[in-house]
């Protein structure tokens, strides 16, 4: 049975989901005055705000009239900045490579140039397909973000301690933000770079409150905003850039929770990286026949690590002697994870998959280094047609992306096309047994899907979801002290 | 202190010998390996088996293999003892150049410059390809023999590598210990390091060819005539069909043949090389486990807090530090040794033990650190002087050179003895003018003056030892708020916040003062990283235990300064 089928129905089209009281989650009419007094946090316009002001800032470039570079001097630019594989990537995709008869000729033996040259570069072991794929489609492919290429929003990131946040743009600006104790939101700093190019994850460090790393295509940068300067344009004297050969584009990358160690992954690379940023140095974690890396996520405890493969594999690492415990023969390649904050429980998903897996760790503490006592079980969201009002609407399915509150009380799930404008939210428990009971669905304005989830970590009384739509936050507190209900029926049970 | 030393000795004892072992071994493997893939003939496949499996059964080629595992193991006896935890910052210019220049590094240079000879020379005899002696027999005369100077020009190439190899050795800071980011295994370590080895061999051997042909060029001529005077040989070049033209020509040394078979053995003798630096720190830096609490009395010297302050051997007080950060980040069964009270009184001895010998270190630092930025060129400061006065000594003050900063000298003399030796004070008094007149010279000064930023590097060489025992505390302080159940740690905090946010106020000044410049003072860089990474460390650790503590930390008594300066990181604004 999917689980699914337990859930109310949706709100109609029309009604925005505002918040949850009593394990109630509330939608009003758009333009409805109560949706605007109930909601703690106003909505964030980033198409129009944030975009706007970066371009209101670039007023000496207005002057002047834009002109694209030719051809030789944008493959050299390539070659300064991304090295071979960016001059074959421009060659093979570049926009002079359609615009220039020339080039059309080359452009094919320079794919299967840069699929040998990232093939060689890092010793895989099969000639896997994404190899021949570009930067910007390889990003595209396998971030979570369902629209990294068409949306405003790139990427979104909750500082760990402070009311404040960083959103990556389309037009590949940094912008952070802090909430006013009165709700509101206040344009705080703008970051650029010349090197800050298809952002494809950023990160705060959790040891600091300043500290901000940056996925780009050719490297991470690490930005160290000083919390007492007024400035509001950081630029390149505020930055550090880590950059390791044949590790790029840089997809994903994760700070340890209680150190000071990030790790980085790129999918043309088979080795993740372990950086000692104050250090500028890094371990290659190397190991060979599954694709390079998707995406990763520490575990909040620190011990273990994930790490998922272009392939249909993943892994997961032991923090202490750096070992890892691969998982094949899945299904699919994995589409998204979240760890439990206790560290015990991952949940993953498969890529167009409608079931939510959940893989427990037993804690052994004499043996921190043991992964081997784990068990598996799944939860299913298969979808389920619904009839409304409105006509029929298709509920649960595939899973694109999923958050686990920091509490480790909510989580929420958003789905594929054709339920992508509907966010699934359950409450868990982690006390005795995993037990996840289902709430309901939140939808946003008409027509919009939600494209990135995340939980404010640390957030008093209750817990505060952001959902990132094609170009609109939506801060929608969800409410933790939940009625005591039976669903005995539809929990699902870890089976022990 | 005996077990102590015991103990390490036989520790050190079998990671030596296990690392000697893995090299040979690897050399075998790299040796058998290089030689069957030059014999494979892709035409021929069958054949070219027959002929890698006969390579196994091969005497000639077996003799060569135990030469070349002879030199290594010569090599890996007598460098292995050159390695430090730590650099060796020297105080002023006369030293840094007598550094430099000393004769160990002198004897190592030469020692690679012919265990790199005769490992081409081994290897050449395997592959035998181009050359076969370093002397051929003429044609048509049996007794005769002519100088193979293509031989010689490789065998001297492997010295030139040899050479630069032990010369980089040094100069590159190669021989420092440098601990892994992350504790992996001996296996990933080494499997994660070789082919990337392989390829900087196989670059720098390409690199540093072209000084090679330079040197070769100009003093061929006299290399050639020392080898004919040395074997009494004829040069008879036009008799040998192989040769053609003299490498003592341009166009003898643009040969293409020569020059790859020169720079495959360069790649192969540096990888060799590089093989023993890199087994040799794999197995040294591995983490070893120290007992916290001794099972018998008399082995209490064996203890981690014992070794936490063994400062005769580094490497061992390292593992010590190295293993405090372990165990605080990862074993909770031993962080639960650390919070156990004895049995009779009830008294933390093992908390006690380990955070007084870490505190008792890091507020010597932060002293040293303090001093260090308030007179930076390691004169005694003010403070100092009055001191000695107080005892009764006489203290004379001058200025050493006009325009310079107040710097101030100091002389001490004994006033007793100065009634009753008048002529020995006199002679002394000439002598220290003397000498103040030739330290006042500016040539002089220069070279032995004390430069403040080789002091400052000095004092932060040991860097690596405090950030582990700053992170060992600090995990040992955010776990103690869950698994401390007799409250042992309380009583310290205030104690150990007072010490990071001390350092990290001395390390703010410091690196105000001496701005972290990376690309300065070459073969020290990593000493301006570790200044980096000490400072970070200290935000991490405190930060780690402003969040796990929360308001508590309100509760601890702190001076006032301290508690403005925690109060920012409690607002993450630090």
């Amino acid at each position: 049975m999917s689980l699914i089928e337990a859930f109310c129905n949706p709100p109609s089209y029309g009604f925005v989901t505002v918040c949850e009281k009593n394990a109630q989650l509330l939608a009003f009419d758009v333009l409805d005055s109560r949706a605007k007094e109930l909601a703690l946090f106003p909505e964030l316009n980033a198409a129009v705000e944030l975009m706007r002001a970066s371009w209101s800032k670039e007023s000496a470039r207005a002057a002047f009239v834009e002109h694209s570079d030719s051809a030789r001097k944008q493959l050299l630019k390539a070659w300064f900045e991304h090295g071979l594989t960016g001059i074959l990537d421009e060659i093979a995709y570049g926009q002079f490579a359609e615009q220039t008869p020339g080039m059309r000729f080359i452009s094919h033996p320079a794919r299967f140039a840069l699929w040998f040259v990232r093939w060689i570069n890092s010793m895989h072991g099969f000639l896997f397909p994404h190899l021949a794929l570009s930067n910007g489609d390889l990003i595209s492919e396998f971030s979570t973000n369902p629209m990294w290429k068409d949306g405003f929003v790139r990427c979104f990131a909750w500082h760990p301690h402070v009311p404040e946040f960083a959103i990556a743009m389309k037009d590949d600006f940094v912008h952070i933000r802090s909430l006013e104790s009165n709700g509101s939101l206040a344009v705080e700093r703008t970051l650029k770079h010349k090197l800050q190019k298809g952002v494809a994850d950023i990160a705060w460090k959790p040891l600091s409150s300043s500290i901000l790393a940056v996925a780009c295509q050719s490297c991470v940068l690490i930005w160290k905003i000083d919390p007492l300067s007024m400035a509001t344009h950081l630029w390149s004297s505020a930055v550090q850039t880590l950059t390791h050969p044949g590790h790029c584009p840089v997809i994903s990358i994760a700070w340890c929770p209680d150190e000071g160690l990030l790790v980085s992954a790129s999918p043309t690379d088979t080795s993740i990286l372990v950086w000692n940023v104050a250090m500028d140095d890094c371990v290659p974690l190397k190991r060979f026949g599954s694709g390079g890396s998707a995406f990763l996520k520490w575990s909040p405890d620190g011990s273990k690590l994930f790490s998922a493969c272009p392939s249909s594999v993943f892994r997961i690492w032991e923090c202490v002697n750096w070992t890892c415990q691969k998982w094949t023969k899945l299904l699919a390649r994995c589409q998204s994870a979240c760890w439990s904050p206790d560290g015990k429980i991952l949940l993953f998903t498969l890529h167009d998959e409608e079931v939510i897996y959940s893989l427990t760790f037993q804690s052994d503490s004499s043996n921190p280094t043991a992964l081997t006592k784990t068990q598996i079980s799944a939860i299913k969201v298969s979808a389920v047609n619904r009839d409304t009002e409105t006509g029929l609407i298709s509920l649960g399915g595939p899973v694109q992306d999923m958050a686990w509150d920091s509490n480790g009380e909510r989580l929420a799930v958003s789905f594929m096309d054709p339920s992508a404008q509907f966010v699934a939210i359950f409450q868990t428990s982690l006390e005795t047994i995993f037990e996840i009971i289902p709430i309901g669905f939140i939808r946003g304005r008409p027509d919009e899907t939600a494209t990135i989830l995340s939980f404010r970590p640390k957030f008093v009384g209750g817990s505060l979801l952001t959902i990132v739509s094609l170009a609109v936050l939506y801060f929608e507190i969800v409410v933790s002290r939940a009625l005591h209900l039976n669903f005995e029926n539809v929990c699902y049970e870890n089976s022990v | 202190m005996t077990n102590l030393r015991e103990l390490f000795d036989s520790e050190k004892r079998w990671r030596s010998a296990a690392a000697a072992v893995w090299t040979l071994l690897l050399v075998i493997s790299f040796t058998f390996a290089v030689t069957a893939v030059g014999s494979f003939d892709p035409f021929d496949v069958l054949g070219s088996i027959a002929g890698i499996l006969f390579i196994l059964t091969d005497r000639t080629f077996w003799s060569n293999v135990f030469g070349i595992c002879v030199v290594e193991f010569i090599i890996f006896r007598l460098t292995t003892r050159y390695y430090k935890v730590c650099h060796y910052v020297p105080r002023n210019q006369l030293r840094l150049i007598a550094y430099h220049l000393s004769p160990v590094r002198i004897f190592y240079i030469i020692l690679h410059m012919i265990c790199g000879g005769l490992i081409t020379w081994f290897m050449t005899r395997i592959t035998g390809n181009l050359v076969v002696s370093l002397v051929l027999d003429a044609t048509g005369n049996i007794n005769a023999s002519v100088v193979n100077e293509q031989h010689t020009f490789i065998v001297l190439h492997g010295m030139f590598v040899g050479g630069f190899y032990g010369a980089a050795f040094f100069l590159a800071g190669r021989h420092i210990i440098h601990f892994p980011i992350v504790q992996q295994t001996r296996f990933f370590r080494v499997k994660g390091q070789l082919f990337p080895l392989l390829l900087t061999s196989a670059s720098r051997s390409f690199r540093n060819m072209k000084y090679f042909y330079i040197i070769y060029y100009f003093f061929c001529a006299s290399t050639v005539q020392w080898w004919l005077s040395v074997y009494g040989l004829p040069q008879d070049r036009n008799s040998n069909s192989d040769i053609t033209s003299g490498l003592d020509t341009i166009s003898g040394l643009l040969s293409l043949s020569l020059a790859f078979s020169a720079w495959f053995c360069g790649m192969f003798v540096d990888f060799v090389l590089s093989l023993v630096n890199l087994l040799y720190i794999v197995y040294e830096t591995q983490s070893f486990e120290f007992p916290i609490e001794p099972a018998f009395e008399h082995l209490q010297d064996m203890c981690l807090h014992r070794a936490l302050i063994c400062n005769e051997h580094l490497l061992l007080q390292y593992l010590a530090c190295l293993d405090l950060s372990q165990l605080a980040k990862h074993s909770r069964e031993r962080r639960m040794v650390i919070f156990s009270v004895s049995p009779l009184g009830g008294h933390p001895l093992n908390w006690t033990n380990i955070a007084s010998t870490c505190l008792v270190q890091l507020k010597d630092f932060v002293d040293e650190i303090v001093a260090f930025n308030d007179c930076p060129t390691g004169q005694k400061t003010v403070g100092h002087l009055v001191d000695q006065q107080k005892q009764g000594q006489v203290i004379s003050r001058s200025f050493l050179r006009p325009g310079a900063t107040h710097e101030l000298s100091y002389r001490t003399a004994d006033v007793c003895a100065q009634q009753t030796q008048p002529q020995i004070d006199s002679a002394k008094r000439i002598f220290v003018k003397i000498s103040e007149i030739v330290k006042n010279h500016s040539v002089v000064t220069y070279f032995i003056a004390n430069r403040p930023e080789l002091l400052g590097l000095q004092l932060f060489s040991q860097s690596q030892k405090y950030i582990w025992l700053i992170s060992g505390l600090s995990h040992l302080v955010a776990a103690s708020y869950t698994e401390d159940t007799y409250g042992v740690v309380q009583q310290t905090l205030p104690d150990i916040l007072t010490v990071f946010l001390n350092l990290l106020e001395a390390l703010n000044r410091h690196l105000k003062q001496f701005p972290v410049r990376k690309r300065n003072q070459s073969g020290f860089a990593n000493i301006h990283s570790l200044k980096l990474v000490l400072k970070e460390t200290v935000k991490e650790a405190i930060y780690k235990i402003v969040i796990t503590f929360d308001t508590h930390l309100s509760s601890i008594p702190l001076s006032a300064e301290n508690t403005r300066r925690l109060q920012m990181f409690k607002e993450f604004k630090e």
